[in-house]
């Protein structure tokens, strides 16, 4: 049994991770740590940084919660991953994950070259050359509807402007009450904080 | 009755559905959206075929989006995707810096356009079946679990996983060692002239085992690769890890290496494949004997091979419902590499398609489906072309010494009186080869050769009987050996072997009791490092690796298999070599002699794979 199942490899993860090693098993869905920021397009050059944290502690990629019971102990979690499903028991589950509930703001983003500043409401620089254009989406909006909406941006694109890359994950801003508990679960999602610094530093923070 | 099939950690679970619930039937659910799993999404739905597309990533495109893998080299152009490509490169041209990006929006576009319904962050679980007949899957999306019924499974996950799920039966890794291909890690880069993308190898990962892939997603992504960064400027890593190999299922017509190199091809091809057999690693040594005779032993590794695809390569052996259109289709391990080049799994979604679609309109079994209508269809589009039936060719764009390259197509010798000729040039690898194609006609010939005056001649003798099967030229290999032949042959724009090494492979093949005392003294001598061989200036240059000695581990590798393989014919010597391999490897000195780079690294895993490769055949040893 584990002290603690992470939702989410993100740098609230790689915090908890970082003090409770292998008392602590991180579940991430995706094949990347992070991936709250990076997926987003953000802090990019701190990409390699996160993975030193989980020196020690478990953590499965590509593997995804169905679901968690309560027993007197804990949780019993079924999980599904890349050899299928597998149960695994914790005293406690943080779920640092950020969903379209928990959300006040919510963008899809592209990285995009250009010679100046792109008019658009939700631009920043973030290198030489090289803007973060933020679009807005509803909250219910899928990843196929978000790159409809990206793509008429881009199409509205001067002949000196291009697309780097677009996101692999949405931008949340999160609404207020965060950190919370529900139903036993504790919620600290990482996207609660401006910065990795920050979300690693509230990681760090957490007492079991 | 209908069953209900999952994999619980890895093993089978099968349950009996008496009243299953259905959220909805599709006529054709794709399970997977890479390069093959998207197009074959739009070619059904083009066909009139409602579609249901399944990605565990949240975008399309696999490896040509998220991965970062923007080209291709080689394979056969033709067939339905050109139209897509041309908007994807129009696209591209005026409002992205790389192709991916432009792929990820224009091919999506084209699959809402015609009305395929798209799961993003879903997998599939569970696969219902009537007996061995696939009737519709089980996913879980969002943290919740549903399922959908079709008329028609495609498998495009790259991993056969749908099939595995179902109980088709599947094949991974090699034989020596149960290794996959090095996986990569592509990132982005600006160089202060564009954006491009960067892919380095790593180790091997067994991306089934939940551990090992953590593990090598974690010491990729953590990897702080400064040699790949001087003078550019990090933009993103790829979110998609870069797996080469996969399972492979058993298919109802099954490709082998063996086959096609003996000419022989199916009479119901879907497309040709065309490329070299690249495992992507320098440890040829511990791959197949067959690979290893044209690889190693001919030296032809990076000639091209042509391979006809039957249709029935993508149909997991006795079941029905499913099929398997992407690279885990049924091809042996050493074929596999090259039945994997982008236009395949283009084309190999078209015939999906096209098979599908004849299927459920005609209301039959993939299995009652006619060859001739299947074919005329591909035929039509150019996915299947008689003219890309090429053979074998020399192909590339640069010679190994960095001089262009021509093309041009193999001719074998038929005539015993050239082979000669061509045995005592710098590139013997067409008459090696073309003897072997000759038989017991090519012994007299060779066994003059053995006698000459020219080293060439009676060297590359040596290396032709050897692929008859004949030992007489064996005194010849021995010498090879113990002067450390460091001789780089011609025949390839990369990989050429030297002639040392091919000697040791030859006398491991064979089975030489004579040569083995020889080879446990290279592998366990400390100050072997120190012969001329490994310091010679054109090899180092050639071979060069950062971190990695590879001539030494060229000598030790090949040393290592040709020891097992002697063991494994003269039980009376596995005493002795496995001494040697306790002494070469136990104390893991070897490991620092080879490379200076972590253990999960590429070059890391090449060295820590020969320890283990003695290590499992001492064990086979003392188990029999």
């Amino acid at each position: 049994m584990f002290d603690v199942i992470v939702l989410g490899a993100t740098f609230v993860a790689a915090g908890i991770a970082k003090q409770y090693k292998e008392k602590c098993l991180v579940l991430e869905r995706s094949a990347q740590a992070g991936h709250e920021f990076f997926g987003a397009l953000r802090f990019l050059e701190e990409e390699s940084s996160i993975y030193p944290f989980f020196e020690g502690s478990k953590i499965l990629f590509c593997t995804e919660l169905i679901s968690a019971e309560k027993t007197e102990d804990g949780f019993v979690c079924l999980t599904h991953g890349v050899n299928g499903y597998d149960s695994y028991c914790a005293k406690k589950i943080i779920d640092t994950r950020c969903s379209d509930e928990m959300s006040i703001y919510k963008t899809f983003n592209l990285l995009v070259q250009s010679p100046r500043a792109p008019t658009f409401a939700d631009s920043r620089q973030v290198g030489e050359d090289r803007y973060l254009i933020c679009c807005p989406v509803s909250p219910d909006v899928g990843y196929a509807q978000a790159r409809a909406a990206a793509r008429e941006i881009i199409q509205r694109f001067s002949p000196e402007q291009r697309l780097i890359l677009s996101a692999s994950g949405f931008d949340y801003q999160v609404k207020a009450g965060y950190p919370k508990t529900e139903n036993g679960i504790y919620y600290l999602p990482s996207k609660a904080y401006d910065t990795p610094a920050l979300a690693l530093a509230a990681g760090e923070g957490v007492k079991l | 009755m209908m069953y209900l099939s999952e994999l619980y950690r890895g093993e089978h679970r099968l349950q009996i559905v008496s009243q299953p619930v259905f959220v909805k039937e599709f006529d054709v659910i794709v399970c997977g959206l890479g390069t093959a799993g998207s197009l074959a999404a739009l070619f059904c739905a083009e066909d009139g075929l409602s579609v249901l597309g399944i990605e565990a990533f949240t975008c399309l495109g696999g490896t040509h989006t998220a991965g970062g893998i923007g080209g291709h080299y080689f394979g056969c152009p033709g067939g339905r995707y050109e139209p897509l490509d041309e908007a994807v490169r129009s696209f591209k041209d005026r409002y992205t810096c790389t192709a991916p990006e432009s792929r990820k929006l224009v091919a999506e576009q084209a699959l809402l356009a015609q009305g395929v319904e798209l799961f993003y962050e879903a997998s599939v679980c569970g696969v219902f079946l009537e007996e061995k007949t696939v009737v519709g899957v089980r996913v879980l999306r969002h943290g919740h679990l549903a399922d959908y019924k079709a008329k028609l499974v495609l498998d495009c996950t790259a991993e056969a996983y749908v099939a595995a799920i179902a109980g088709c039966e599947t094949e991974f890794g090699r034989c020596a060692d149960g290794q996959a291909q090095p996986y990569s890690l592509v990132s982005m880069f600006w160089n202060g002239e564009r954006h491009k993308y960067n892919n380095v190898d790593f180790g091997r990962v067994n991306q089934y085992d939940p551990e090992s892939l953590s593990q090598a997603i974690l010491f990729a992504r953590g990897y702080q690769m400064t040699e790949a960064y001087t003078g550019r400027s990090h933009i993103a890593q790829m979110p998609l890890l870069g797996i080469r190999e996969g399972r492979r299922i058993i298919a109802e017509e099954q490709v082998l290496l063996e086959d096609v190199l003996a000419d022989k091809q199916t009479e119901t091809p879907m497309f040709y494949s065309y490329a070299d057999l690249d495992k992507h690693g320098w440890d040829i040594a511990f791959d197949s004997a067959c690979m290893g005779d044209w690889a190693i032993g001919a030296n032809l590794g990076a000639y091209n091979v042509t391979v006809a695809v039957p249709y029935k390569a993508i149909l997991p052996k006795g079941y029905e419902g499913i099929l398997v259109p992407c690279r885990a289709l049924g091809v042996d391990r050493d074929v596999s590499s090259c039945v994997r080049m982008v236009p395949d799994m283009k084309k190999v979604a078209e015939v999906a398609a096209q098979w599908g679609a004849l299927a459920i309109r005609q209301g039959k079994t993939l299995r009652q489906v006619s060859y001739d209508r299947l074919k005329a269809a591909l035929t039509s589009s150019g996915c299947l072309k008689e003219s890309d039936n090429r053979g074998y060719y020399i192909d590339g764009r640069k010679n190994w010494d960095g001089t262009p390259l021509v093309k041009e197509p193999v001719h074998w010798i038929t005539d015993t009186a050239l082979l000669p000729q061509g045995l005592k040039t710098e590139k013997p690898g067409q008459a090696i080869w073309s003897a072997g194609r000759m038989g017991q006609k090519a012994l007299p010939v060779l066994r003059e050769c053995l006698t000459a005056e020219d080293e060439n001649l009676k060297k590359h003798a040596a290396f032709a009987l050897a692929l008859l099967g004949s030992s007489e030229g064996n005194a010849i290999l021995r010498d090879m050996v113990v002067n450390r032949d460091g001789f780089m042959l011609r025949d390839c724009r990369k990989h050429n072997n030297l002639r040392g090494c091919m000697a040791i492979y030859w006398l491991g093949r064979l089975g030489d009791k004579t040569i083995a005392p020889r080879l446990m003294a290279l592998i366990c001598d400390e100050k072997e490092q120190e012969r001329p061989v490994y310091q010679n200036a054109l090899l180092t240059t050639r071979y060069k690796i950062a971190d990695f000695d590879n001539i030494y581990f060229q000598f030790m590798s090949q040393a290592v298999m040709a020891l097992v393989r002697i063991g494994d014919m003269h039980a009376d010597l596995q005493a002795q070599i496995a001494e040697a391999f306790r002494t070469a490897f136990e104390d893991g000195s070897y490991y620092h002699r080879i490379t200076k780079r972590p253990a999960m690294s590429s070059e890391g895993n090449m060295a820590m794979a020969m320890k283990n490769i003695a290590f499992s055949a001492m064990e086979n040893w003392q188990n029999k």
